[in-house]
């Protein structure tokens, strides 16, 4: 007993002058995880939705964690450049990264970008933007069967804006045009600002648009079909495409990474800050009001469906690159 | 060498032909795109052939032209050591930024500027550089919280 | 009117303590993130949403519209002290407004922004108050086709952009051109000339590539000179006289129209625009050969046009929900954050709210005046800092700016890597202009052509049949012919001066 006491004694003793001798950096091997602030990268430009999820998410995280969470950026590559730094990066918690599903997935099949999407660890998923199928009110399609039966009579006759190559929009055109036995006219924009702009200005015929983009311009569009597997709470009077007929689930989701061989304490106690974030009702709320689907996958529930998406765009990329 | 705009012109007319050849021959083995009507590599291909041509001209016109035209003001040696000194400095700020942060690297790259090309007295260039390290300080970093490598001043973020 | 009644009331609610202090926070915060070089109101608006959550909607609208518009006041005053323009549409400030400030007329240059900025900005408010409704659908109107057009009028603008040698001008917009292709294709997503490097792959700012043309550049010509102050005259003035706003009031004026109907066009970059009328005042000018040389009417065009470029953003922005640069779309961010949806049906439900805004908007400006004018005197007696003390500030203030843009040290050895480039392109004589507006227009135009063939299956016949499309290609041709007689003009005179001399 008294033994034990002077072993403690001692142990507080040096821990106590080394955290005062020698600062932070000492102390982290006796705390556990986390001793120190961490850093949230985010891929695209400061204040796009990504940095805008970061920056909610920010306060709540350094509260659960009792770390400072510093919100740092990595832009370029439309996300690949902060991804290849985050899989080279030190496997030790402190930097993690936010993720989007399909970029992660598509860019590694479409060239060499510095990393693989099996080499991101995900740690949680909390947000999905389902995309859709929009028309503008004055288009002479009243639901997708008109559309469909029209791109059937004038194959690649009918103009689809949407936001990139080998992006979720271009992807999701690629599998509707499969599905439906027909062809698109695929018109790739630079973003989803200039995109919504072109389709409501009447430069294309429709759009495959993000849920939060095209809740923004409900009063003019006309949304022919969700691509969801339940049906949109923004537009509530609008089937999913499984409803018609067409087994196409596609969406956006947004979660949070870290580096290859992350300690599975790491990413345990990583995962329940976020879910904890992702479930409160009242952050729930906020992202509804935007136009967001909220999500709450755990570090499992996360990996599968990357690993499912993974299969699935494989097969349409084959279609692509051919 | 190249002491005159005649020679000036052949030489910057040679390195953007040079240029566009490379960003050509790079055009070369762009990936094709997925989807589009125009192979992406349309646009920096005809830029660098425009180069190619636009150089060779100039460079050319150079060769061709009778008078030398006016002299470079090209600095005297002097000149270009203070040149390469200002170069060096701004190198090394760069370099050692990572590792230092930027309010050490503005600390000593303001004072051995001031020293150096100033002639200033030390404390002269220590007080301007800390006064400047700290604006810095506070203004990018607590008042609009920006992210900077700090080096070994981490614990100040 | 209809407007007049809904404006008083906006004003009654805008002028209340509360949502008048959040003005001001912003108009503070905004000149500040304008000063400095490479912020910018973008960052800032970010940083402030999860803080702005705890206000209530009107004031915290009010307080980052504030930051917005007031960041277009302070990005002129680097552009004149030191050579350093903060975002591609100060470059012809900086042009004009250096070569003023060596003169010993900072002083002026920067009051004349400032006013400028006030009386053109307020301009583009009345226009947003009074004209939305009619023009909002300008907005639309412009699909691939029309965004090419506009695009190679811009790029006619080199002709007059090139100073002595068009050749050389021509030579320095493909550079320009060939530096924005590298990166990934930014509708295919296929990597370009990166020769294997990620880095290269994020593609190359225009930001750093300006500083490095300007401001790093300026330092090694500096330091090799032995500089001891930058300034020449001998007379310095710190204040704008009378005789300057006579002079430059008719710029201003023509540059708000111009600036705010530009603003109405979500695609159209406030740098294009700010080219575009400082090549009209050069056209208008009395006398055009001061241009290049410190021309007070061009300073006053060109940050008049960023303002009105800033109020007339707000018109889609209201009436569609559209953003017209990433700015405004983080503010768009902070009306969806109160569930807010700015398009028609906020027009009829909330129209208290945008009222409030857009006459806190007119208060704003007034505020920005009064801040920006005292600050002008001071801010002009930096000239008198000798160079060595003035120079690693520069460079430090211009690096930490560049770094902050993307958070990439690859970005400052870009900057430093430019500043070799512009230092030689001074030596040999290449012109920066062309380069720093090629720069800036690669992408938009190589994009919209692009999209133009697929929506036309492959038909250049696109851009001749569509209206507006054809009125850009005929300005084009107009812009490239008195371009070129302008020049000629202009030759035959100095050849006269010289002859005369001799």
């Amino acid at each position: 007993m008294r033994r034990s006491n002077r072993w403690y004694h001692i142990v507080l003793i040096v821990s106590v002058a080394l955290a005062l001798g020698l600062g932070g950096p000492c102390m982290a091997q006796d705390k556990p995880y986390p001793t120190k602030s961490i850093t949230y990268l985010v891929t695209f430009d400061p204040g796009g939705q990504s940095d805008r999820e970061a920056r909610r998410q920010q306060p709540l995280l350094e509260k659960s964690l009792g770390q400072k969470v510093i919100v740092d950026y990595k832009v370029g590559g439309g996300g690949a450049l902060g991804w290849s730094e985050l899989v080279r990066s030190q496997p030790d918690g402190y930097l993690m990264a936010g993720i989007n599903i399909p970029h992660i997935i598509l860019q590694p099949l479409q060239q060499q970008t510095g990393y693989t999407t099996e080499q991101i660890v995900p740690v949680a998923i909390f947000q999905r933007t389902p995309l859709a199928l929009a028309v503008l009110k004055t288009a002479p399609y009243k639901d997708i069967k008109e559309f469909l039966a029209a791109a059937k009579d004038k194959p690649a006759d009918i103009s689809i804006g949407g936001s990139g190559t080998f992006s979720g929009h271009h992807v999701a055109t690629l599998r509707l045009q499969k599905l439906a036995g027909t062809k698109f006219n695929y018109v790739p924009f630079t973003g989803a600002a200039p995109q919504i702009t072109a389709f409501l200005g009447g430069h294309v015929n429709a759009v495959f648009g993000n849920s939060d983009d095209l809740v923004k311009h409900a009063d003019s569009i006309r949304v022919l079909a969700v691509a969801d597997d339940q049906r949109f709470f923004g537009f509530p009077d609008t089937p999913t495409f499984k409803e018609s007929g067409v087994d196409m689930v596609e969406s956006i989701d947004r979660g949070i990474g870290l580096p290859p061989k992350t300690p599975d304490a790491i990413v345990k106690k990583l995962e329940a800050a976020f879910l904890q974030i992702a479930k409160d009702p009242g952050i729930q709320e906020q992202m509804k009001k935007e136009g967001f689907v909220p999500l709450a996958l755990g570090h499992q529930e996360s990996k599968a469906h990357i690993e499912k998406m993974t299969a699935v765009y494989k097969d349409i990329v084959k279609d692509i690159k051919k | 060498m190249l002491k005159t705009k005649r020679s000036g012109n052949i030489a910057s007319g040679i390195i953007l032909a040079i240029l566009g050849l490379v960003a050509a021959w790079a055009s070369t083995s762009i990936d094709e795109g997925a989807g589009g009507h125009l192979h992406p590599r349309t646009f920096p291909m005809l830029i660098g052939l425009l180069l190619v041509v636009g150089g060779a001209a100039l460079a050319v016109s150079g060769a061709v032209a009778k008078a030398a035209g006016e002299p470079i003001d090209w600095p005297d040696e002097k000149g270009w050591k203070l040149w390469l000194i200002a170069l060096a400095g701004l190198v090394l700020f760069v370099g050692l930024s990572l590792p230092l942060g930027f309010l050490v690297c503005s600390f000593l790259f303001i004072a051995a500027f001031i020293r150096y090309f100033g002639r200033y007295s030390l404390p002269v260039a220590l007080a301007w550089a800390t006064g400047v390290t700290v604006f810095i300080y506070i203004v990018f970093i607590r008042l609009l919280d920006l992210t900077l490598p700090m080096g070994p001043l981490g614990f100040l973020a | 009117m209809e407007a007049w009644s809904s404006l008083l009331n906006g004003f009654a609610a805008a002028l209340t303590p509360y949502n008048l202090l959040f003005a001001l926070i912003g108009s503070i915060a905004g000149t500040l993130v304008g000063v400095l070089p490479g912020l910018g109101p973008t960052a800032a608006i970010a940083m402030l949403l999860p803080l702005a959550s705890h206000l209530d909607p009107a004031p915290a609208i009010i307080m980052m519209a504030a930051i917005y518009y007031g960041a277009m006041y302070g990005g002129s005053t680097t552009s004149i002290l030191v050579n350093i323009p903060g975002e591609a549409s100060s470059v012809p400030t900086a042009m004009e407004g250096y070569q003023l400030n060596l003169q010993g007329r900072g002083g002026p240059a920067l009051g004349i922004s400032a006013l400028a900025s006030f009386a053109a900005g307020t301009m583009g408010v009345v226009g947003l108050t009074f004209f939305a409704p009619v023009l909002s659908r300008t907005a639309l109107a412009f699909g691939p086709p029309e965004y090419f057009a506009l695009t190679f009028l811009g790029l006619s603008l080199v002709v007059s952009l090139s100073g002595r040698d068009l050749g050389k001008g021509l030579l320095s917009a493909l550079l320009g051109l060939l530096t924005a292709a590298i990166g990934l294709d930014p509708l295919t997503g296929v990597a370009r000339l990166t020769f294997g490097s990620m880095e290269l792959m994020a593609g190359i700012d225009f930001v750093p590539i300006i500083m490095g043309l300007f401001a790093i550049s300026e330092i090694l010509t500096n330091a090799e000179k032995e500089t001891k102050c930058i300034l020449e005259a001998k007379r310095i003035e710190w204040l704008p006289t009378w005789q300057d706003i006579k002079d430059t009031w008719a710029a201003t004026t023509r540059s708000g129209v111009i600036g705010f109907l530009a603003g109405l066009i979500p695609g159209c970059s406030p740098a294009v625009t700010s080219f575009m009328v400082y090549d009209l005042e050069k056209r208008f000018s009395k006398h055009p050969e001061r241009f290049g040389k410190g021309a007070m009417d061009a300073v006053a065009a060109v940050e008049g046009s960023n303002n009105a470029t800033a109020s007339g953003g707000f018109v889609p922005l209201f009436a569609f929900g559209i953003p017209s640069g990433p700015a405004l779309a983080v503010l768009l961010g902070g009306f969806l954050m109160y569930g807010l949806q700015p398009g028609p049906r906020l027009m009829q439900e909330q129209p208290a709210l945008l009222w409030t805004i857009i006459a806190s908007m007119y208060i704003g400006n007034v505020m920005l005046l009064v801040l920006n004018l005292p600050l002008v005197g001071l801010w002009a007696r930096m000239a008198l800092i000798p160079f060595p003390i003035l120079g690693p500030m520069i460079a430090v203030f211009t690096l930490i700016g560049a770094y902050s843009l993307r958070h990439s040290f690859f970005d400052l050895w870009i900057s430093l890597i430019f500043g070799v480039v512009g230092y030689l392109m001074r030596k040999f004589d290449f012109p920066v202009a062309p380069m720093v507006l090629a720069t800036v227009l690669a992408k938009l135009m190589e994009t919209s052509f692009m999209q133009s063939l697929v929506l036309s299956k492959g038909s250049p016949l696109i851009f001749f049949t569509r209206p507006i499309s054809i009125a850009f290609i005929v300005l084009t041709a107009v812009s490239v012919v008195s371009g070129t007689l302008l020049r000629r003009k202009a030759r035959a005179q100095q050849v006269e001066l010289e002859e005369s001399d001799s």
